[in-house]
């Protein structure tokens, strides 16, 4: 009996605990994404759609190059620029070519840029991030964390 | 005893001499410089870089920075203005974290690592953080009002993302729209070009001049003798550029084809009402001639010999070539544009 009262009190226990933990996944979304941007690569937009269930999301975007430039945009879905930056390396793609990456001046040069920004009451619908390489070599990181209602 | 006199006396000028010389001949350092506490994860640097138009606010590379300073452990650093240029020009302060590159830029968020200054060669600009391990987004600058009122822009610019508007999106819209005039107002009110600059170029410019042109074509005349670089670039940025006043080539034009028209006109009534005199005959001529001088049907019969009834037909015939009416009209004609007398 003591046994039962036990494993009934640790259950409750673990319900308790877990409940608001689990409440607070299912308002809670994050997307992540990665993006290996090379000297060919051409302008790239990834979206993401906002509902009307999102609150307010957080929006990070890193990118880090080695060579040539990157710029980066952020559209709301009426087209209204968002925040932007660029990032422009010294070193274009002959000059780092037959260079190992361990070299110090291939990594000394290399240039990053960050940009983290929270949306309260966002404008519903598609929302996107341009990125425009020139000759660059690099990447980017994306991460998108949304509260819902 | 003279001699040593004039010898101490000549020592003492010369000493007084060469005090002077070195007295001025050092140059007063200008510099920025300020107090930063970092944490363990921040690389103990201060870098510079000159922002050479608004597009660049928020690009970076190692080419722009122009200017380091190590920061000491109290925490100082320094970075003279001697070299920088005459005017005032915009440059970034940054600071970078050991795990990123030295040409680093974070933007929004608790880690923001840079700040926006107003400065030239003569530029004495302090910072200072406002606490431990605080970093350039909680600063305060001293004695210096250009960069000062940088940091109160920024302080307004940002309200738009830290305001809490629940579920409005209109109250959204209302806030971000108060802000931007507000912007608006600080960069109308500015009587320096980089702040007022700054000021709307954290207002949304772009989207407002359709909605707003007057202002713009204002602010454009207020600062018209502006021609740095900032203001180049700005004026490019805006959707029409200011657009030409034609209307005093178009009154002109209008004017010269009125004229032509008016004169052709009446050249061409003239021409047309000799070629219907013309049509008419010597008798209908004279007959026309007695009228206007204000003779009548019985009048005009006993002084040419011809029955009333003959004048009727030919008063007729004159109306109708002439295309006139009444005797009023055939007044109206003017006898030596008619040629009566040929």
């Amino acid at each position: 009996m003591n046994q039962l009262v036990k494993h009934i009190t640790k259950l409750v226990l673990l319900v308790l605990m877990l409940g608001p933990v689990m409440a607070q996944n299912t308002n809670h979304k994050n997307i992540t994404r990665n993006i290996e941007v090379s000297r060919l690569s051409e302008t790239t937009i990834i979206d993401f759609e906002i509902t009307k269930e999102v609150s307010s999301f957080m929006l990070s975007v890193s990118c880090n190059i080695i060579y040539g430039e990157m710029a980066v945009e952020i559209h709301a879905p009426n087209g209204e620029l968002q925040g932007n930056f660029a990032v422009k390396s010294i070193l274009s793609y002959s000059d780092i070519e037959d260079k190992k990456p361990t070299d110090k001046n291939y990594i000394s040069e290399a240039v990053s840029g960050q940009l983290n920004k929270t949306f309260n009451a966002p404008q519903t619908g598609i929302w996107e991030i341009k990125i425009i390489p020139r000759q660059a070599r690099g990447h980017i990181t994306i991460s998108n964390d949304q509260n819902l209602f | 005893m003279h001699f040593t006199l004039n010898y101490f006396k000549g020592i003492f000028l010369i000493l007084v001499l060469v005090l002077n010389a070195k007295i001025f001949s050092q140059e007063k350092v200008h510099a920025i410089s300020g107090l930063l506490e970092l944490g363990p994860s921040w690389r103990p640097t201060v870098y510079l870089s000159h922002i050479k138009s608004f597009d660049d606010l928020y690009t970076i590379s190692n080419e722009m920075i122009i200017a380091e300073s190590k920061i000491d452990s109290l925490g100082r650093f320094s970075i003279p203005t001697n070299y920088l240029i005459e005017q005032d020009q915009l440059y970034r302060i940054h600071i970078s974290k050991k795990s990123d590159p030295e040409a680093s830029l974070i933007i929004g968020g608790s880690e923001e690592n840079h700040i926006f200054i107003i400065a030239n060669r003569n530029s004495d600009i302090e910072i200072v953080s406002l606490g431990k391990e605080k970093l350039l987004n909680l600063i305060e600058i001293k004695e210096h009002l250009p960069s000062q009122s940088l940091l109160k822009i920024d302080k307004i610019y940002h309200y738009k993302d830290s305001t809490d508007y629940g579920l409005s999106t209109l109250k959204k819209e209302f806030v971000v729209k108060a802000i931007n005039e507000k912007l608006r107002f600080v960069a109308d009110t500015s009587k320096h070009p980089l702040v007022s600059l700054y000021a709307l170029h954290k207002s949304d410019f772009k989207s407002n001049y359709s909605l707003n042109k007057a202002f713009y074509t204002n602010y454009l005349d207020k600062w018209s003798e502006e021609d740095s670089n900032y203001f180049k670039v700005f004026k490019n940025q805006l959707p029409t550029k200011k657009t030409k006043n034609y209307q005093p080539y178009l009154v002109g034009v209008l004017s010269f084809v009125l004229g032509f028209l008016t004169h052709f006109l009446v050249k061409e009534n003239k021409a047309r009402a000799r070629r219907r005199l013309k049509s008419l005959s010597v008798q209908e001529r004279k007959i026309l001639g007695l009228l206007q001088q204000g003779k009548s049907n019985k009048e005009i019969s006993e002084e040419y010999h011809i029955e009333i009834n003959t004048v009727k037909t030919h008063i007729r015939n004159i109306y109708s070539k002439l295309n006139i009416k009444s005797r009023k009209e055939a007044l109206e004609i003017k006898s030596d544009n008619l040629d009566l007398k040929r």
